[in-house]
């Protein structure tokens, strides 16, 4: 088996496994971690995080495996589709939209601070250009 | 001043998904940087959700089980929000209150009212009908445009 159709079933996999999350029997298993860790889960349990340790380590195990595999998928997408993957000024105006940020009234400078963010940061996130421009809104303001 | 409000629960109207099912649809792009944002900020553990209530799945024929809903299932990472009896109850109340909006309208907005973490975008392209739910709501939304 290549290796891409050997990727490709792990991913399926993957997936699989994460949709029997809410129905599958649970096992019981350990983990190293720093001492102190485990205190400070049971500190911020007791401050409300979760309602148990469990629930706390599980929900952020969840969270980590579900925006890995979203990413899997999103990268797979584009490649099955070129084209379709969205710029980094278009995220970034997605992202003062979901915000209600008032940058999103202002779709030029947004423009502008992903194309001077991208130069300067590879890699860089929407929230990177949203600070960036709200620096830039900042300083015409002055 | 108006003050961002980062959401923790981002609510798919009907045409954000069908505009995530379809590559060839003219808003595809468009819908997917919200959904690459939701990525983003789950990579740095914030907690952020994206939930599709199920009139919204009805409505868009999203069936799960589907060979062809694999990719969206895949790439929109998102939980279904159901429609119970308190749920179907407050979303009729909503589409008494507001004439001429859809059941699937109601729906999505009494999801965007109790869904947790708090607060919520309703992602749409039909900004003025959810402008009108929102001020019956018990809790502030924004409502961002595909």
């Amino acid at each position: 088996m290549s290796k891409r159709n050997e990727r490709r079933q792990q991913i399926d996999r993957l997936f699989e496994l994460l949709d029997r999350f809410d129905s599958d029997a649970t096992v019981v298993t350990s983990v190293r971690q720093p001492a102190a860790m485990r205190e400070a889960l049971k500190v911020a349990v007791a401050l409300g995080l979760d309602p148990t340790l469990n629930d706390a380590a599980v929900a952020a195990l969840r969270q980590r495996l579900e925006g890995f595999a979203q990413r899997l998928a999103l990268d797979a997408h584009y490649a099955n589709h070129p084209g379709v993957r969205p710029s980094l000024g278009e995220r970034a105006l997605a992202a003062a939209r979901l915000d209600d940020d008032p940058l999103a009234d202002d779709p030029e400078l947004v423009a502008r601070a992903a194309d001077a963010v991208a130069r300067l940061r590879p890699g860089a996130s929407a929230d990177d250009v949203l600070l960036y421009a709200a620096a830039l809104a900042e300083a015409r303001s002055a | 001043m108006r003050q961002k409000r980062p959401p923790g629960t981002v609510v798919l109207d009907s045409e954000a998904v069908d505009a995530l099912a379809d590559p060839r649809h003219p808003k595809h792009r468009h819908a997917l940087a919200y959904i690459e944002v939701t990525n983003e900020r789950r990579a740095r553990n914030e907690r952020i959700r994206v939930v599709a209530p199920t009139a919204v799945r009805v409505e868009a024929r999203w069936d799960r089980r589907a060979p062809t809903a694999a990719d969206l299932n895949r790439i929109a990472g998102a939980r279904d929000h159901l429609l119970d009896t308190g749920a179907a109850n407050r979303a009729a109340e909503l589409a008494g209150l507001v004439p001429g909006v859809s059941v699937v309208d109601a729906a999505v907005a009494q999801a965007a009212e109790v869904v947790e973490p708090g607060p919520a975008t309703i992602l749409t392209s039909d900004e003025e009908d959810f402008g009108r739910l929102a001020a019956h709501l018990h809790r502030a939304i924004v409502i961002a445009r595909i």
